[in-house]
């Protein structure tokens, strides 16, 4: 390769690397007047010339100015509106358009722009060569036959090697094209109108075939012009971007377009006209008009101008696409791109149907602009709340948010399709027909673009979806609270036989029996309080309570996960655990004046090792303070089913529950409050390794015992914490050597000695001995975590690493708040943490975590180091909580 | 410049346009022009429309 070439090459390589970074604010050039000029001169073109004939084929002069004007301004103040983002972070859209297709997927849309795009330069060289055709002409020269071509492919081959030249050549066509645009502009407007009159053009109408309807006409030439501006979607970013304020390059890009650009539409509609006015021809070639209309030799200078903006036209794109190409493509050499771009322009002038079809081609490029533009617009807007991860989308090692599925994000992609196909469902560009007449009135583009639009927003409403789409929480999320206070509704009637339907065919291999004791008579509203060991809960509850519908507690997390409307659909009530939730009480009492069963599970979490935890006063307190009757479901063998340590099911579980009345309505009024608490205890009372010996319940399972080790993470043997190790049906000592096997009927029986050991012994063992740690003030926690913040239905927000402290005073937590920006620090004393949720694999992300929760966020809490135990946290939280009140 | 330069100098502009609050921001009150504008322009297409 040349020295030239290569120098050549590595100024296109800079510009397609360098083009793309951020521009900075110092580095910001232009004002609102520049960027307007700028922008207006990068949207006139000749093509301008054929767009205004092809709309005064259509409709009256009048009509045809609101076309040009007011439906491409609309069209601009609503698509160009994201251009904010481009204008904040001094970034393309190309950038940013990653969040929506993905990493790959943005290069293959960038394939399928250019394809869309690129006949606008066969329409140039198409121009180009009526231009030189009609100067041979005023010379008396005729074309031989195939000339037209030639010189059409010469246009091709001109614009090709002044783009392949690079850079050098691109700014100095730049310079002289601007120009001359505006100066054939001139021209074309004052011999256009002093070839007809103000009146004749004013009062034109278009000849049409008798019986055409004219609001058929007029609908496509609106379309005509949504599609003529939003077919510069690719571009409006590359200006704003150097914008000094969002205002002025967004209303730099409406404008310029809008404005500028619509007002060289409306000559080359004035030109048309004039055209036909004097020789009874309509014209959409500026140089045809010149040679008829003007003086020879404005005539003859007019036309050189005009064919030469279109070579630079020509190669003014082949450069933006090719520099476009080489970012997809790096390892391609820019010159073989430029010869691509130059080929597929080639084809199409030898196809030499551009023309007649340019208002089929301008209605396919805007099939696939409009929904492009819709995605953006929904996405930046409602989706990502006008906030990007900027490090994704730039692809910097460890940041993946817009990864997707292997590059391409395959939701985008799906509106995409289906939003084209969309608006070929209304029309048919190609062959001009109307298949669904009402929609076609809202035009392609628009319908399309609403379509798309729509679509988007709802898919990203499925829980599962947002949560595949907004993996960039960490810098663009949703910090609103959730809404405690808003009234919980009944759980949907049509819902209920639905939710019996699937809680009886996921229950059906576990072989559920149900008994009701004390029931008879009991209809809502009453209070429930069941107990707690897995999800299966909430399938047994509904089927328990049965032909009552009723209303669930539920954390917040699962709202998340299954979604805010189906939650409450279902009837379940927000909330966070271990805090003082004045809401939720109001929200109870709601439920129960309106004749509702409310379903509370007051232990607020799994059952680490199938036992119960120690029922809170407050629930007592409750029963008394509502004054109905209280009814205990006690739930067994959903344990066994999905422990939270493995929550694989084990198929040789049986459940079984019992519904008992314990208290009614007078009862909680007559018994004094301890009273009601021992009876609730007591009802609540469970274990599950019992209730497995005692019904003869095999679990037989090769991995019953893996993950064991979360709940049991200190050898009863050596003492040694965080040394077992669990395979298969053993858990084993890494310290000591210690082995034990869980054998089918949950007993751990110890392998390398005598003896067998029972897993809520264990556990309990374990508590017991870390509360004698506290009571020698030996206890203290110290350790980097991840703090991930849940604050409402919408998203988790990574506020990264955090900082936890647990000792005798509480817990201390040191964290980047995402509401204020800042590290701050919340105490949690003893009194206040009753206990603590744990999770042992929240949903397969970063293993165990504990939860602390304000208000108005859960922070869950993930171990970055050696030594965090969220059993052994819970069990200092509780015996801390303990201890304080005994003060 | 080196890929690793490259890199660089990129994270080091995104840090300072994420931070970069002082360029003027499109208000409440931008949002509400544009969209009254963009809705006497969507009037304006209906009624040419309709009576011209």
């Amino acid at each position: 390769m040349s020295k030239k070439s290569n120098t050549t090459e590595k100024q296109i390589e800079k510009e397609a690397l360098f083009g793309t970074l951020p521009v900075l604010k110092k580095e910001r050039k232009y004002g609102f007047i520049d960027a307007l000029l700028v922008l207006s001169g990068y949207c006139i073109a000749t093509w301008s010339y054929t767009q205004g004939s092809y709309l005064a084929t259509l409709v009256g002069f009048k009509q045809l100015l609101i076309g040009a004007f007011l439906a491409a301004l609309f069209m601009l103040l609503v698509y160009q509106l994201p251009v904010i983002l481009s204008v904040r972070y001094g970034i393309d859209i190309w950038i940013w358009l990653r969040s929506v297709f993905g990493r790959k997927g943005v290069n293959v849309l960038t394939i399928a722009i250019i394809i869309v795009n690129f006949p606008w330069y066969a329409v140039c060289c198409e121009l180009f060569a009526d231009s030189m055709e009609n100067l041979l002409a005023l010379f008396g020269v005729s074309l031989f036959p195939g000339g037209h071509l030639l010189l059409s492919l010469s246009c091709v081959v001109l614009g090709t090697i002044i783009a392949y030249r690079g850079i050098g050549s691109i700014t100095w066509t730049t310079r002289i094209l601007v120009p001359l645009l505006l100066l054939v502009g001139v021209v074309v407007v004052i011999v256009g109108f002093s070839s007809a009159s103000i009146s004749d053009i004013m009062n034109y109408v278009p000849q049409v075939e008798e019986g055409t309807d004219m609001t058929i006409n007029y609908v496509l030439s609106i379309e005509a012009n949504f599609a003529f501006v939003i077919t510069l979607v690719g571009g409006m970013a590359e200006i704003p971007r150097l914008s000094k304020s969002e205002k002025g390059g967004y209303y730099a890009g409406v404008f310029g377009q809008g404005i500028a650009g619509s007002f060289f539409v409306v000559v080359g509609a004035v030109m048309a006209i004039a055209m036909q006015k004097v020789t009874g021809t309509m014209s959409d070639d500026p140089t045809l008009m010149m040679a008829t209309l003007a003086t020879p030799i404005l005539g003859l200078s007019s036309l050189l101008l005009v064919a030469f903006a279109n070579v630079g036209t020509q190669a003014v794109g082949s450069y933006i696409y090719g520099v476009m190409l080489k970012t997809t493509f790096p390892k391609t050499s820019y010159r073989i791109l430029i010869l691509v771009l130059g080929a597929y322009v080639g084809i199409l002038c030898v196809w030499g149907k551009i023309i007649e079809y340019f208002g089929s081609f301008l209605t396919i490029g805007a099939l696939v602009y409009a929904p492009l533009a819709a995605l953006l617009f929904v996405d930046f807007f409602l989706i990502r709340k006008m906030k990007i991860d900027l490090k994704s989308a730039f692809n910097l090692k460890g940041h993946t948010s817009y990864e997707y599925t292997k590059g391409f994000n395959i939701v985008g992609a799906i509106c995409f399709v289906l939003g084209f196909g969309f608006s070929l469902l209304i029309y048919d560009p190609i062959k001009s027909v109307i298949h669904i007449k009402w929609l076609f009135m809202l035009t392609p583009t628009g319908a399309s673009f609403l379509f798309t639009g729509i679509l988007y927003y709802l898919l990203n409403q499925i829980p599962g979806i947002r949560r595949y789409m907004r993996k960039d929480t960490s810098v663009a999320y949703d910090s609103k609270p959730f809404d405690r206070y808003k009234v919980p509704p009944r759980q949907n009637l049509f819902l209920t036989p639905i939710i019996w339907l699937l809680c009886k065919l996921s229950l059906k291999p576990y072989g559920l029996k149900i008994d009701k004791v004390n029931m008879e008579g009991i209809k809502p509203p009453f209070l429930v309080l069941g107990s707690h060991h897995s999800f299966y809960d909430f399938y047994v509850s509904p089927l328990a309570l049965k032909p009552y519908r009723a209303n669930y507690i539920s954390e917040l997390e699962g709202f998340e996960y299954y979604g805010e409307w189906i939650y409450r659909q279902v009837g379940c009530l927000g909330t966070r655990k271990f805090i003082n939730d004045r809401a939720l009480l109001v929200n109870i009492k709601k439920v129960i004046e309106r004749g509702d069963i409310m379903v509370i599970y007051p232990e607020a979490r799994y059952a680490n090792v199938g036992t119960n935890s120690k029922l809170d006063m407050s629930v007592a307190k409750l029963a008394k303070h509502l004054k109905v009757p209280v009814v205990v479901l006690n739930m067994k063998g959903n344990y066994l089913l999905s422990p939270i340590w493995n929550l694989k099911p084990r198929k040789g579980a049986r459940l079984h529950a019992t519904l008992e009345c314990v208290l009614t309505a007078e009862d909680t009024q007559k018994k004094d409050l301890n009273e009601v608490y021992d009876i609730l205890s007591k009802k609540l009372t469970y274990d599950e390794y019992q209730y497995q010996r005692e019904s003869g319940i095999i679990i037989d399972d090769d991995f019953r015992a893996e993950g064991l080790e979360k709940p049991l993470y200190r050898c009863m043997c050596c003492k040694k914490e965080f040394s077992m190790k669990t395979e298969g049906a053993t858990i084993k000592c890494t310290n000591c050597g210690a082995t034990f096997e869980m054998d089918t009927h949950g007993t751990l029986i110890r392998k390398d000695k005598e003896g067998s050991v029972y897993v809520p012994d264990w556990y309990e063992w374990e508590r017991k001995e870390l509360e004698g740690e506290i009571d020698d003030g030996k206890y203290s926690l110290d350790t980097k975590v991840r703090v991930e913040a849940l604050p409402n239905a919408v998203n988790f927000i990574n506020c990264g690493e955090g900082h936890l402290v647990h000792n005798m005073n509480g817990f201390d937590l040191t964290y980047k708040d995402h509401r204020s920006h800042e590290m701050i620090t919340l105490h949690f004393n003893p009194a206040s943490t009753k206990s603590i949720h744990t999770e042992y694999n929240y949903r397969d992300k970063f293993g165990e975590c504990v939860t602390l929760s304000t208000l108005d966020d859960t922070l869950f809490l993930y171990p970055i180091e050696e030594g965090f135990s969220a059993t052994k946290i819970q069990f200092a939280t509780e015996y801390l909580a303990e201890k304080a009140a005994k003060k | 410049m080196e890929k690793k330069d490259l890199e660089g100098e990129l994270e080091r502009r995104i840090d300072e346009v994420s931070n970069n609050s002082d360029i003027p921001r499109m208000g409440k009150k931008d949002f509400i022009i544009a969209a009254i504008f963009a809705l006497v322009c969507l009037a304006g297409v209906i009624l040419g429309g309709i009576f011209l």
